[in-house]
């Protein structure tokens, strides 16, 4: 192993912890899913073809990611810049669409106060949504920094760690579109 | 053509030209499931208990076509990528653990406090002041 795998495995290691986070939010969801206090439950408030959109933008993002990777291959910067632009942009659509669901149920009075139910969805959720914020300035702040500084080997690998990150990030997403929304509808 | 040798020594992708075909092959699968796990729930074609089970059994599906087909998993037979499966297959067994763990022990709790659910309703009446 040379320093940047030793790196990349390093950064598995985080990835796993952050597996094991958000399987204990999953927990707690699934144990309070019921607990709705007299508020609303998932059917009452999940619109399904909402959520499939957002899970289509951030499945293609997650594609764009991996294309990116494929640009940084054969030396192509200004490949590399374009899909990780074309990526931040659809990782940005997918929050835009995550605030404005959050906005709405707190402006209808549903908000994580209002019942067990809602305290461990705006968790999980918003857990997920604060990594995707991180990644998206990490991302940026890639972009700038590759447009500097060209696909030098720092830059490399950080585009390594970034595209492990957006693609383990939509892997959780897989599990709360099931368990979260479509669970919640059925 | 110009190749990234740093990328080549972190021995992140597949070789050759799998690596463009390996990420479109992710991605229809995963829309393909996706798309089917939505369909199945709209029109609400099953009974639902067979209705989780087969979202569930979907979503694992998709969950292992991107670890292979977006992760490359395993794709290098290296040692740190051997590694990083042994860990993703130790970290699977931890959180299936605290998963079914969780929901078993909260589901049982009625039992586990040997209370009717009239019992424990009461209970927790009872100790809504504090």
């Amino acid at each position: 192993m040379n320093k940047d795998t030793t790196t990349i495995f390093g950064f598995w290691v985080y990835l796993m912890t952050d597996f094991v986070l958000f399987a204990s939010l999953f927990s707690v969801f699934a144990v309070l899913r019921s607990g709705t206090f007299g508020g609303p439950s998932g059917v009452d408030i999940f619109s399904l073809p909402f959520v499939f959109i957002e899970t289509c933008l951030l499945l293609t993002s997650s594609f764009t990611a991996g294309l990116s990777l494929i640009a940084a291959r054969y030396g192509k910067k200004i490949h590399v810049v374009l899909s990780l632009i074309v990526t931040a942009l659809l990782g940005l659509a997918f929050v835009a669409m995550e605030v404005s669901e959050f906005a709405k149920l707190a402006l209808e009075g549903n908000d994580w106060t209002r019942s067990g139910f809602l305290s461990s969805y705006f968790a999980l959720v918003g857990t997920h949504g604060l990594h995707i914020v991180l990644g998206l300035i990490w991302m940026i702040a890639l972009i700038v920094a590759i447009l500097r500084k060209g696909l030098t080997r720092s830059n490399t690998r950080k585009l390594v760690l970034l595209s492990l990150f957006w693609h383990f990030l939509d892997l959780i997403w897989i599990f709360i579109f099931t368990i979260v929304y479509l669970f919640g509808v059925i | 053509m110009n190749t990234n040798d740093y990328l080549e020594e972190m021995h992140v992708l597949p070789q050759g030209t799998h690596m463009l075909r390996s990420y479109v092959i992710g991605f229809a699968v995963s829309l393909l499931l996706t798309g089917a796990a939505f369909f199945l729930v709209m029109r609400h074609v099953f009974p639902s208990p067979l209705l989780i089970i087969a979202t569930l059994v979907l979503a694992l599906l998709q969950f292992l076509a991107q670890v292979i087909y977006f992760l490359h998993l395993g794709a290098e037979k290296t040692r740190d990528s051997r590694e990083k499966l042994w860990i993703l297959a130790c970290t699977t067994v931890v959180v299936g653990i605290l998963v079914v763990g969780s929901v078993w022990i909260m589901f049982t709790l009625n039992d586990r406090m040997m209370m009717s659910p009239q019992q424990m309703n009461q209970y927790m009446n009872g100790q809504s002041g504090l």
